[in-house]
């Protein structure tokens, strides 16, 4: 107990020294979860935010001035992270938050309009991206609701027997993260002529066999099901349906697809989709020169996958913004949400899709990139488009 | 009461001497002004106590008086927050009588818990105060009319006197004057002949029945009253939350309320005090002195933050192992201590 009071008696002593250095830093509040329910993907995703900022830091920094990002782990605990927003923004006097998962994001999203400032997800839930409601929060990529409608074009694409519709069937978890896109999905694929058969609901809080849920969707005679939840649960998903020898063509989100899909899934991984916004790590894209050379020089022993490359394009766009909002001389919460949303095509050299936010319309892309595993490789498929409808604004 | 002894008298009393209560009535001052000088984060951390204080005290009247062990008081929580919340967005009713009708819905609902504890002891009854749980979330998933689901709902904040209490200094003085009236009545419960039955119970189950006492009617009661309790602390924390979900009350908060009471002091009121108070600040200041040394080391982020787990978890393994009568074992003896010079 004594190391952690003089701990908090220098942290003290320095916040009182801060407001001296406020004019030489940006002050940036960052909620990650590294020990909570979704620290698996939270860890590498702080990690890339963290090695961004000290790119950015030692390559010039926002103008000169370098950004202070405050770390707080709070563990995936709603009120934790709603504790550690009031000490950003009474104590730390932050202009901007990169905030993690639903929880945090849902919870703050009325509070942050009221102290107007920026806040950036990891979730990629469409309801966050209509200003209207939503008008300090944004995230970078395709939304679900995209990517799914993008699977959605992939099917039309694909199936090739003419006698009859494809088959489409959902497979998500009991949860806000699960739902998110399944509305927006059923709609597009009426719309273009694609049959939803059969929503299959898998336990929100763990599961060990889905052999009940694929039993299920085989009977529905699925020819394409798309697996709305993280790598790990998908893998289960995945071995199960290679047990039951089913011929449906599985589909993953962004947060499905990852390098750790082949370790886990083992040949049951092999020819499956997924949908990618931001690109595997070691991708041969203009961008990743500078991260494999942070990697060389930093973290050699390390493997990074794309949540670590995730991390460093947020932080590389927000970045952007703070630059963009202080040469306006508008170093303040609503100076980089209006930087931010001057953004048009912002090019992170082909990490993610070009980002361009209006205020009316927080989707930085409605891009995303097919990806299939082959030989226990994600290898690029195709890009496809969502229609960037007005009406599909935070659908 | 006037005719009953000195010795007797003194030993009943609410504060056992002119010092304590004067003690007493000092911090209870202190804590009335701090609305006016602490930060929001300060207050957010303050309210939040006190909503464990409540539902530490509620699962300390059932686990540390009564003998009864129980994991549901986080579905007891649950039950008070939707149950106030849907009050309060169905019928129009002011929020802030939400909260006492919530806690009687609760009472009435922990009483129906109850009823296993006729059969069952010990263990058994802790294992159907977990499926107790595990039925209350499913349906707070599930039975989307009511709790909205996974989606969730937003809370309408309480009103008095036309001022609305939505933001922390408000909801402290809310939070706050119930605590004292929970915290009066709980004191008053175990001098009166209900407590002393509850505490019979405990001790030796055979001879209060012996005795006269009906056995599953106190326990029952004691159920009621822990639940409503729990309720309470639930629509308080709906309040201060603002949106809940059905993500809002896992079993972690369960585990930690029973945590708070082992390590406050199990069948002490001052226990739960303690207990509340230790498992809310420990988690903030490690969290403060993780992001702090990570500020200088950004390279030890991760670590530092699984470093600080594992100084929780052997904190409380380092208390139960030197102090198992917890904090208010230790407040007696600092009391003592004092007093004897």
């Amino acid at each position: 107990m004594k190391i952690s009071r003089i701990m908090l008696t220098l942290s003290l002593l320095l916040s009182l020294a801060l407001p001296a250095m406020a004019a030489e830093t940006i002050k940036v509040g960052g909620l990650f979860d590294l020990t909570g329910a979704t620290a698996e993907v939270g860890k590498p995703f702080l990690e890339g935010v963290r090695d961004a900022v000290t790119y950015i830091n030692e390559n010039g920094g926002v103008n000169g001035k370098k950004i202070d990002l405050i770390t707080v782990d709070y563990g995936y605990k709603t009120p934790e992270a709603v504790a550690a927003y009031k000490k950003f923004v009474e104590q730390d006097k932050v202009i901007l938050i990169e905030g993690w998962g639903s929880g945090d994001t849902e919870a703050l999203k009325d509070q942050v309009i009221k102290d107007k400032i920026p806040y950036f997800s990891a979730g990629f839930t469409a309801h966050m991206n209509n200003p209207a409601k939503t008008p300090y929060n944004f995230f970078v990529g395709a939304s679900y609701s995209d990517q799914v409608r993008a699977f959605l074009q992939f099917v039309k694409k694909d199936f090739t027997d003419k006698s009859r519709k494809p088959r489409v069937a959902f497979i998500y978890p009991n949860n806000g993260f699960g739902k998110s896109p399944i509305e927006a999905g059923k709609l597009y694929a009426k719309e273009i002529d694609v049959d939803i058969v059969d929503d299959q609901v898998t336990p929100a809080t763990g599961f060990q066999d889905a052999t009940t849920q694929l039993l299920n969707m085989q009977k529905q005679g699925a020819d394409y099901a798309f697996i709305q939840n993280t790598v790990s649960w998908a893998s289960i998903i995945l071995k199960d349906a290679k047990k039951l020898g089913l011929k449906t063509k599985f589909f993953l989100n962004n947060y499905g697809m990852t390098e750790q899909l082949p370790a886990l899934a083992k040949e049951a991984a092999e020819g499956v989709y997924g949908m990618v916004t931001t690109v595997p790590y070691g991708s041969s894209v203009s961008g990743m020169k500078k991260i494999v050379d942070w990697h060389k020089k930093h973290h050699p022993g390390d493997n990074h996958n794309i949540l670590y490359v995730r991390g460093w394009t947020y932080a590389l766009t927000w970045a952007e913004g703070l630059k963009i909002a202080d040469r306006n001389k508008q170093l303040n919460g609503e100076g980089v949400k209006k930087a931010m949303e001057s953004l048009r095509n912002f090019d992170l050299g082909g990490l993610v899709q070009p980002v361009t936010y209006t205020s009316d319309d927080h989707r930085s892309s409605t891009k995303s990139a097919i990806y299939m595993i082959k030989g226990g490789k994600l290898t690029k498929v195709e890009e496809f488009e969502a229609p960037r409808k007005k009406e599909w604004l935070g659908l | 009461m006037n005719t009953l002894p000195p010795q007797i008298r003194a030993d009943m009393a609410l504060f056992k001497s002119t010092a304590e209560r004067w003690a007493s009535i000092a911090f209870l001052a202190c804590l009335l002004t701090m609305p006016l000088y602490a930060s929001s984060y300060l207050l957010d951390v303050v309210n939040r106590i006190g909503i464990f204080v409540i539902a530490a005290l509620g699962l300390n009247i059932l686990t540390g008086f009564t003998g009864l062990i129980s994991l549901g008081n986080a579905a007891f929580m649950a039950i008070g927050a939707f149950g106030a919340t849907w009050l309060a967005t169905r019928t129009g009713l002011n929020f802030i009588f939400c909260i006492p009708l919530a806690g009687l819905i609760t009472a009435g609902l922990g009483m129906v818990v109850g009823i296993p504890s006729l059969r069952l002891r010990g263990l058994y009854l802790a294992m159907a105060t977990l499926a107790a749980h595990f039925i209350v979330e499913f349906l707070t998933v599930h039975w989307e009319s009511v709790t909205g689901g996974v989606s969730g709902r937003s809370v309408p904040p309480p009103s008095l006197a036309g001022i609305t209490l939505d933001d922390d200094r408000t909801l402290f003085y809310l939070i706050y004057t119930l605590v004292v009236l929970l915290l009066l009545f709980a004191s008053n419960l175990f001098r009166s002949r209900v407590g002393r039955a509850f505490i019979a119970i405990r001790d030796q189950e055979m001879s209060a029945s012996v005795m006269g006492i009906n056995v599953f009617r106190y326990k029952l009661t004691s159920f009621g009253i822990s639940s409503f309790y729990a309720g309470v602390a639930g629509a308080l924390m709906a309040c201060q939350a603002k949106i809940i979900s059905s993500e809002t009350f896992p079993i972690s908060i369960a585990i930690d309320s029973l945590a708070m009471i082992i390590i406050g002091g199990l069948g002490s009121i001052i226990g739960s005090i303690f207990g509340a108070v230790f498992l809310t600040v420990l988690p903030e200041l490690l969290r403060g002195a993780t992001t702090a040394l990570s500020g200088s080391f950004p390279a030890l982020t991760g670590k530092l933050a699984a470093l600080k787990d594992l100084i929780f978890g052997m904190l409380i393994i380092c208390f139960l192992i030197f102090e198992p009568h917890g904090l208010a074992a230790i407040w007696k003896r600092i009391k003592r201590m004092l007093a004897g010079g």
